[in-house]
């Protein structure tokens, strides 16, 4: 496969679409029902995307992908969200995938490809009930036992987890005393002896994350991601992904919504959706040039807890614009474009919670950025 | 920073230390060139210094004669609104220019019945006819005249237009700029200044308001340098609107962090302050932005910036 430039791909892809979407136009409508229950559905569409190839645009070539860009990545993005509609296995794809292809050549050419698909889901155990916003007290555990090592500990906050069959976790392989360098990544299948998994029932009504239980899991050697030691520079270089490939998802999320809303007041724009439409452009060109710079191989460092916070913004700000357009139906509808504004607006409020508060953005931005002084850090 | 680029900012730098600079200044200085070279990195680097510095130069109007393609021969006169025009009400037009000297000509677009033409009129000193200067803020003047009795001619309303959108284009480069200049003054403020023994700035209710500006100016930063690939109207009224916002949160933020010294007379940020909000208000605030905006979009408008 030769490389394809964007205006190439982004054309193979809207005639793609189209031709599907007049075959199948099922298959591009966005379910409205239990995570559980819509999975199959975005599992039909990621397929199908991913037996055309156009899935496969923006990976590396030996790890289920076709090369190229990984700005085309962007482009089916955009093109799917013409249609209102994408997988939601491509958000989790695009925080946890480019981590695997950097990091970990061997279990990306194994797995990217069943990931692509939609074959396989991974979600993240970073988060425990004592490690929140302070990631370096994690406690579960990862003690060697002969070639590999045994895992044992609680995650919480693990988002998907009722629908993924891959966990990747953050454990401490050193002491509680070394803090983030004593953290290593892992990957074991949620299926493994010793898991349970437990889901949590969101605001939303949508069972939107859970737990995980680690009793004693046997963990393979093959299952350790970058080296010993290393798993919070893992974590740290995973991120910023959340901030390019995420942020961008979001933000056509968000000019979709603002787009059925321009069209749903039939001409009669409102001054408060034209201000949505200009704070999403501005999460688009910020997370479009992220995304640059991170298809360049830029280190981005903290400048990322911008995008993070600019992310949470203007995803909340846009959903309040369209929960005040609903005029009511927000609150008092039953019917399935309500439930869906709700369980999306309900969405929006964790932006500001998961993959680093905005609380600690701002720490980052105030130290790291703008070069204020440190605060006190009070230790018990 | 590349080094061309950090070459530029120095220059710059020296030359608006002076406050005030020409347009002869620059172009001693080879700025015509420049701009022909790579007007993306000029203009900006032009507009965000000028900011910072909080000095001034008739270099908007260049900015907007380079985009339409001609020379006015005269000042231009800029809305006060998110309009492409200027203001007409009871047969007197209003409009902002910068930096002409009373007997010059001044020349903005008005809506003629409903045709957009050019008029200009002489700034003057009392003369019957000129445009009269209502007020004046630094090198900033609301000018107001009779349009009956101008001299009018035809106007290329595309072009105009893509002028305007320019203009909102540099502005908003200028004020991000400004907001820049208080924000860091700011900071500097929040390192050294101690209560309760310790730097202000290391307090989170300091560092998180700092923050908040910050990423406020960087977010308006990333659409207005993405207007130079995507510079339709919908675009830069939203560019023009963002940085007026962000950098009015800078200095609401950086009034509130300076504490007694933001509100003296005596310390830079006054000027700063008052320029942004002259600037907030040339070419549209916010509100009327987003008003234009409304009228102008629609479900199939695509979204800012393309990949």
């Amino acid at each position: 496969m030769g490389d394809v430039g964007i205006e190439q791909f982004r054309s193979e892809a809207r005639r793609w679409i189209g031709e599907r979407q007049s075959a199948d136009p099922d298959l591009f409508v966005q379910p409205v029902a239990s995570l559980e229950d819509a999975w199959p559905h975005h599992r039909a569409l990621q397929r199908a995307l991913f037996d055309a190839g156009l899935s496969r645009r923006g990976w590396p070539e030996g790890a289920g992908g076709l090369g190229g860009s990984t700005t085309l990545r962007a482009v089916l993005y955009d093109e799917l969200w013409a249609t209102g509609y994408v997988p939601e296995g491509f958000q989790t794809l695009e925080i946890i995938g480019p981590m695997l292809c950097r990091y970990a050549g061997e279990i990306a050419s194994q797995h990217l490809a069943a990931f692509i698909a939609g074959d396989e889901v991974w979600c993240q155990g970073f988060s425990e009930p004592n490690a929140g916003s302070d990631m370096a007290a994690i406690r579960a555990r990862a003690v060697p036992d002969g070639d590999g090592w045994r895992l044992s500990g609680q995650k919480i906050w693990t988002s998907l987890v009722s629908v993924a069959t891959h966990c990747l976790v953050l454990a401490r392989t050193g002491t509680i005393e070394e803090r983030h360098r004593g953290l290593s990544m892992f990957v074991v299948p949620l299926a493994s002896p010793g898991i349970e998994a437990r889901p949590i029932e969101a605001i939303s009504g949508r069972n939107e994350f859970g737990e995980v239980f680690f009793d004693d899991v046997a963990v393979p050697r093959e299952a350790l991601i970058g080296d010993i030691g290393a798993g919070w520079a893992l974590a740290m270089y995973l991120l910023q992904w959340e901030r390019g490939g995420y942020a961008w998802l979001r933000q056509g999320l968000v000019h979709r919504r603002v787009s059925a809303a321009l069209s749903a007041r039939g001409g009669l724009a409102h001054p408060a959706l034209a201000r949505a439409w200009s704070a999403a452009g501005v999460l688009r060109c910020r997370s479009m040039s992220t995304l640059r710079a991170l298809a360049e191989g830029v280190d981005l460092g903290p400048a990322i807890s911008v995008d993070k916070l600019l992310l949470s913004r203007t995803e909340q700000f846009a959903y309040d614009v369209l929960r005040e357009m609903a005029a009511g139906d927000f609150e008092l509808d039953a019917g399935d474009a309500a439930e869906q504004l709700r369980e999306e607006w309900f969405y929006t409020r964790a932006a500001s919670i998961y993959g680093g508060t905005a609380e600690i953005q701002r720490t980052i931005v105030a130290d790291r950025l703008l070069g204020l002084p440190k605060e006190p850090v009070a230790r018990g | 920073m590349d080094d061309v680029e950090g070459l530029i900012r120095s220059t710059l730098q020296s030359v608006f230390a002076a406050g005030e600079v020409t347009t002869a200044e620059l172009d001693d200085l080879g700025w015509a060139e420049l701009i022909a070279d790579d007007p993306a990195l000029a203009v900006t680097v032009l507009f965000d210094e000028q900011g910072r510095s909080g000095a001034s130069s008739a270099m908007l109007d260049v900015e907007v004669a380079r985009v339409i393609g001609c020379d006015l021969g005269a000042a231009v006169i800029f809305p006060v609104a998110g309009d492409d025009f200027i203001a007409v009400s009871d047969g007197f037009a209003t409009g902002a220019v910068v930096g002409p000297s009373s007997g010059s000509l001044v020349s903005g677009v008005v809506l003629d019945d409903g045709r957009p033409a050019v008029v200009s009129v002489a700034l003057g000193a009392g003369r019957e006819g000129a445009a009269e200067v209502l007020e004046a803020r630094g090198t900033w003047r609301r000018v107001r005249f009779a349009v009956e009795g101008c001299s009018m001619a035809p106007v290329d309303v595309a072009a105009w237009s893509a002028g305007m959108a320019a203009a909102r284009r540099a502005v908003a480069f200028e004020l991000l700029g400004l907001g820049w200049a208080m924000l860091d003054l700011a900071c500097a403020h929040a390192r050294e200044r101690e209560q309760f023994g310790r730097p202000i700035g290391s307090f989170q209710a300091v560092q998180h308001q700092l923050a908040d500006a910050a990423v406020a100016l960087y977010g308006a930063k990333a659409l207005a340098d993405e207007s130079w690939t995507d510079a339709r109207t919908e675009v830069t009224l939203a560019v023009k609107a963002e940085a007026s916002t962000a950098t009015l949160l800078a200095a609401r933020t950086a009034q509130q962090v300076l504490g007694g010294m933001g509100f003296t007379a005596e310390h830079p940020f006054g000027a700063l302050f008052r320029r942004a909000l002259v600037l907030d208000r040339v070419l549209g605030t916010p509100a009327s932005c987003y008003q234009r905006l409304a009228e102008l979009l629609d479900a199939e408008t695509a979204p800012a910036g393309s990949l």
